[in-house]
């Protein structure tokens, strides 16, 4: 955000927040918007927990009756949905909404509305997956919804259609928070503050950014073939015609493995905040933790298929996602050990955000443990869809997830609300979770290994299992109360909690250098950044050191951002891609051969040649030349379209000759590979005609917003770039063989 | 509390103002997704609402 005097008056300060309700309708401010994740994802974790006390009451004796098993499905079913993706993760980036850009001295996030939009997208995004509750059709095929099971003849409802509809509106809005905050931690660090003196929070932040960008693209893919097998009548997933269910694995656990990391890395960002401030040391390895953060991201997209052992992968891709998955526990132990290395000695402040943070590395080293069992391919044989992994899990997002949300609760809520939560009724809540967490999990491993399955709505009264299966209902319980509990000392807290100063804890990063709460614009001055800790500089009068010259500060936020968006739309389209090579030949019928090509290259010229339409145009702009700008631009434009019409006419005579997206694997995958890639076009033509009118309107005199033809320009150049790609393997590929 | 060179006073704070917009196209692409499930009509009215919302957002932008 600028910081310098705007042509344009500048609102007042109380118009940035208009009272009343409106404010959280029209609120662009990334503090407004963080709080507004909070509350909501809040909100989606009582209705998930209570789906997991129906859970829990269904399975607290053997044969008992009280959902029937399709009930218990969709519970569970909306249960996992709910926790991952409107609970876990959106409380993470609500966080890094409201915390990233004050600890790194910005006014607000790179792009405030979209950050809004984003949020909406969450909100919208779950009441779509709920809805289908009110409609009597709640999906029942599973968090990750295997095919062919969501396929149409066996979910012959909308259930499935629900939950991929909703998860779809909420991937947009997570990816395009993904961007944002990737825009905001690269170009708008206040000055002096190099990439080696970001708060760890941020840091963690930025790599989840990433792996968000590379991970849910993927699943987005996947989603879009699952409903266009089930609208268009493609046969993606569908075995009658050779679909490949194991495709749908392969596509969703490329998304699924690296989720767990990034609802992981943002906890290991708030442990490795809470952990110095009360150990009054400071982080023992920064550089190290940082280090293992990014090689966790890289290493995350390798993993996938430990999920899918027991699918007869073949003894080397065995081996090889064992060997990768194995080493993704070295940079997650390296962490642990920094966590640790800080501890040592120092003087420990055992204040409630300091105990969930000393069990998050007890319960998650737990999970992490449980997790390299899954690693160990016969290890994974034997416990693979039984309660063992029921059990990992929980203790990864609720040990160690869970547990790090409610240190930051803990933590960040002064700053937040400007009150203290009750640190003696904390300690109660805290033993609560800690006592209800271990009754509900631990169990779980002892009936997982006795061969106890997961997903089955009961069970035969065999010896232990009655006895266990009602500890963790119990356990359950425990937790609910605890929960409870904290709902109604929130409450009571902002109300007549004590009046928190604007640094309780004596904390160390920027955050903490203004008021609690902050106002609109956070911070009016900042103090100097020479380190990771400037108020500890501060405090001990250290003299900041001068930051090495950063160029990435002066980067462009557009432009970054497209190329973000371009990283991510690079991931959706490599899931097609893959999908097309696989598919291509597997039937019998249309194929390659079917297609076109000398007509297609003529109409690709068209395509390529608007890219340098476009070039050609920007250079007219560089020298503030509106004139010869718009021909040009109108040139592509018209280039644009003529190659979309051209694809057009060839789907009018494939379609002539009865070759439809329902044909076989060859013309599904065909249609929509060609078909998004079309879409693309569509938009990027959108946008050029925008800019087109605005540059007419006289919107880029003298080098004004010029980023903004810039910005367009580089997305144009992506959809051409993706096409050279594309037409040489669905045409060019077809001649070769 | 020492503060660094550049230090910016109030009058010189630039922030957006509140905007529905962003709003308005989130609702806008959600009905069309939550109309594929239900009545394409509902699509209908949601890229209506989007092409409204994108026009609001782009002239918010100009004069912003």
């Amino acid at each position: 955000m600028a910081t310098v005097a705007s042509p344009y008056p500048a609102p007042a300060v109380e118009e940035l927040r208009p009272s009343g309700a409106l404010r959280w309708f029209t609120t662009v401010d990334h503090k407004d918007i963080g709080i507004l994740y909070l509350v909501t994802s809040f909100g989606f974790l009582l209705l998930g927990g209570l789906e997991a006390l129906l859970i829990r009451i269904q399975l607290a004796v053997p044969r008992n009756t009280f959902l029937q098993p399709g009930q218990y499905d969709a519970v569970f079913t909306v249960h996992g949905t709910t926790m991952i993706f409107l609970v876990v993760m959106p409380i993470l980036l609500g966080l890094a909404n409201y915390i990233v850009p004050l600890q790194i001295g910005a006014r607000d996030m790179a792009f405030p509305r979209l950050n809004a939009f984003s949020y909406w997208l969450l909100l919208f995004g779950g009441l779509i997956l709920y809805f289908s509750f009110l409609n009597g059709t709640p999906p029942d095929t599973g968090w990750f919804s295997y095919a062919p099971l969501s396929e149409r003849p066996f979910s012959l409802d909308s259930s499935v259609d629900y939950w991929a509809l909703g998860l779809l509106v909420t991937s947009v809005g997570t990816i395009a928070t993904g961007v944002n905050l990737l825009v905001t931690i690269v170009t708008m660090r206040a000055p002096g503050m190099g990439w080696f003196r970001l708060p760890v929070f941020t840091w963690m932040s930025l790599i989840t950014a990433w792996l968000i960008l590379a991970a849910i693209p993927s699943l987005t893919a996947a989603q879009a073939m699952l409903l266009i097998d089930r609208y268009l009548g493609a046969h993606f997933f569908d075995v009658k015609y050779g679909g490949d269910p194991v495709l749908w694995q392969h596509l969703f656990w490329y998304f699924g493995h690296p989720e767990v990391y990034i609802m992981a890395l943002p906890a290991f960002g708030i442990i490795s905040e809470v952990v110095p401030v009360f150990a009054r040391k400071p982080l023992f390895g920064y550089g190290v933790v940082v280090a293992s953060g990014i090689a966790i991201a890289f290493l995350s997209v390798t993993v996938w298929a430990h999920h899918m052992f027991t699918v007869g992968l073949g003894d080397v891709a065995d081996a090889v996602f064992g060997l990768s998955s194995m080493t993704i526990a070295v940079p997650t132990g390296v962490k642990v050990f920094s966590w640790l290395a800080t501890l040592w000695g120092g003087r420990i402040h055992l204040n409630v955000a300091m105990l969930y943070a000393l069990a998050f590395l007890l319960q998650f080293t737990i999970g992490g443990l449980t997790g390299v069992h899954f690693a160990t391919v016969p290890l994974d044989w034997q416990t693979h869809d039984t309660y063992y992994v029921v059990a990992h899990f929980h203790y990864v997002l609720g040990g160690g997830s869970l547990f790090a949300i409610l240190a930051a609760t803990y933590y960040w809520f002064p700053k937040i609300t400007g009150r203290l939560l009750d640190e003696r009724r904390g300690r109660w809540i805290f033993w609560g979770m800690v006592i209800g967490l271990n009754l509900t999990f631990f169990p779980m491993h002892l009936l997982g290994l006795r061969g106890m399955p997961r997903r089955t709505y009961t069970y035969d009264a065999l010896p232990g299992w009655g006895e266990l299966n009602f500890a963790q209902t119990i356990g359950a319980f425990i937790q609910a109360i605890a929960i409870i509990a904290l709902v109604w000392d929130v409450l009571r807290s902002l109300r007549r909690g004590a009046a928190a100063s604007d640094n309780p804890w004596n904390g160390w990063t920027l955050e903490w250098a203004t008021s609690s709460p902050p106002p609109a614009y956070n911070f009016v001055a900042l103090p100097p950044i020479g380190s990771a800790r400037p108020l500890w500089d501060l405090q001990h009068n250290v003299a900041a050191v001068e930051a090495r010259p950063d160029a990435t500060r002066n980067w462009r936020a557009p432009i970054v951002g497209i190329l973000a968006f371009i990283f991510s739309e690079a991931t959706f389209f490599g899931a097609l891609i893959v999908t097309f090579l696989e598919y291509r030949t597997r039937s019998t019928g249309p194929g390659p051969h079917d297609l076109d090509v000398p007509r297609t290259l003529i109409f690709s010229f068209f395509l390529f040649a608007s890219s340098g339409t476009v070039y050609l145009a920007e250079r007219r702009l560089e020298r503030d030349d509106g004139r010869g700008f718009l021909p040009w631009w109108v040139a592509s434009i018209v280039l644009g379209a003529t190659f979309l019409v051209g694809q057009l006419t060839e789907y009018a005579r494939l379609y002539a000759d009865g070759i439809t997206i329902g044909t076989n694997l060859f013309t599904s995958s065909f249609f929509t590979l060609t078909g998004f890639h079309g879409f693309h076009v569509f938009v990027g033509l959108i946008a050029l005609s925008v800019v087109g009118v605005l540059a007419r309107a006289g919107d880029f005199r003298a080098g004004r917003r010029r980023v903004v033809v810039d910005t367009v320009s580089i997305y144009w150049h992506f959809v051409d770039g993706i096409w050279v790609i594309i037409f040489s393997l669905v045409y060019l590929l077809g001649l070769i063989s | 509390m020492s503060h660094q060179e550049g230090d910016v006073n109030r009058e010189h704070i630039h922030l957006p103002r509140p905007s529905v917009w962003p709003l308005t196209v989130g609702a806008g692409a959600s009905l069309m997704a939550f109309g594929v499930a239900t009545s394409l009509a509902l699509s209908g009215l949601g890229l209506l609402l989007l092409v409204w919302g994108l026009a609001g957002w782009i002239q918010e932008l100009r004069h912003g």
